[in-house]
């Protein structure tokens, strides 16, 4: 018997049905944790926790870490996806492009979209993988930078 | 560190690797300042159990951080990442507690040097390494670098 596909229409409506957070503010405390934590036990680059520093170099003051786009748009609406819920879900990959930096204070709202779902046959079982996008942009208007990330669930 | 410069840039040149020993403390403080609770980064129980998974495994996203260091330590703070992409194909289990021997390498070497625009651009190839020299997770970067003249 062959297996049904569990990509059915209705999962696939859901490719490129835009999603938009309300804007979320950037707080310093939330710069500086992460910065920590991605250089523990060593200590975190002066330029994400240190106002003095930060002020004598080219961007004028704190930024965001670049790879602090993994923690927005978390308050974006979710889209619920059709599917059953899998054995396991993993992140498959981060790709990220970088216009502008994230400065503690900005107002950064998150467009988030759905690219593309495939469903392949594993030796453990189905792989689903969803390739998703987020675009942040500030209160500016600009875009600050893009997240394309692709996210695996095992049946 | 002295600034790198794109004129000293080479195709082929290595980056300077980026060594981790890598513990439930790591995977606990980035869980919180990701808010990335996950049970296969948190409980082994789960893991091996339910997950059928090997052990707590390392997140990804703290692995492209890891990588995101190794690029920015290199280019220092006149350089600007551009992109930085990376794949995660392998899992990376958590030393012991307290270890300092390192269980992640973050390498890296040049694969294209160019001039778009007026800006001096770079492509990498960029991966993670496990202390048995597993490649676990394949990426790329760009960024532009000052130039001298």
């Amino acid at each position: 018997m062959t297996q049904e596909s569990l990509i059915t229409d209705e999962v696939r409506a859901i490719i490129g049905v835009e999603t938009v957070s309300p804007p979320e503010l950037i707080e310093m405390k939330a710069i500086k944790d992460y910065a920590r934590a991605i250089n523990w036990p060593d200590p975190p680059n002066p330029l994400h926790v240190d106002e003095e520093y930060a002020k004598k170099t080219r961007f004028g003051g704190i930024i965001a870490p670049w790879c602090f786009y993994t923690t927005l748009g978390r308050s974006a609406p979710r889209q619920r996806v059709p599917l059953p819920p899998p054995r396991v879900g993993m992140n498959g990959g981060n790709d990220y492009e970088y216009f502008l930096p994230i400065r503690p204070g900005d107002m950064i709202t998150t467009t988030s979209k759905t690219v593309d779902i495939v469903e392949r046959e594993g030796r453990a079982g189905k792989l689903i993988i969803t390739t998703s996008e987020r675009k942040f942009t500030n209160q500016n208007g600009e875009v600050v930078g893009i997240a394309r990330s692709t996210g695996l669930s095992q049946y | 560190m002295a600034q790198l410069f794109w004129d000293d840039v080479e195709v082929g040149m290595e980056i300077p690797p980026y060594k981790k020993a890598v513990t439930l403390m790591e995977l606990n403080r980035y869980a919180g300042a990701n808010e990335e609770f996950v049970l296969i980064h948190m409980d082994r129980d789960y893991s091996q159990k339910v997950a059928r998974l090997p052990d707590v495994i390392v997140m990804g996203n703290l692995k492209y951080a890891y990588l995101s260091n190794m690029m920015i330590n290199w280019i220092g703070e006149e350089g600007t990442l551009k992109r930085l992409s990376a794949q995660y194909r392998g899992m990376d289990i958590p030393g012991p507690a307290l270890s300092t021997e390192p269980t992640m390498i973050c390498e890296g070497k040049v694969t294209k040097k160019y001039v778009q625009d007026g800006d001096h651009c770079i492509e990498c190839e960029v991966w993670t390494e496990t202390k048995e020299g597993q490649v676990t997770t394949p990426g790329s970067a760009i960024a532009i670098l000052p130039a001298k003249s």
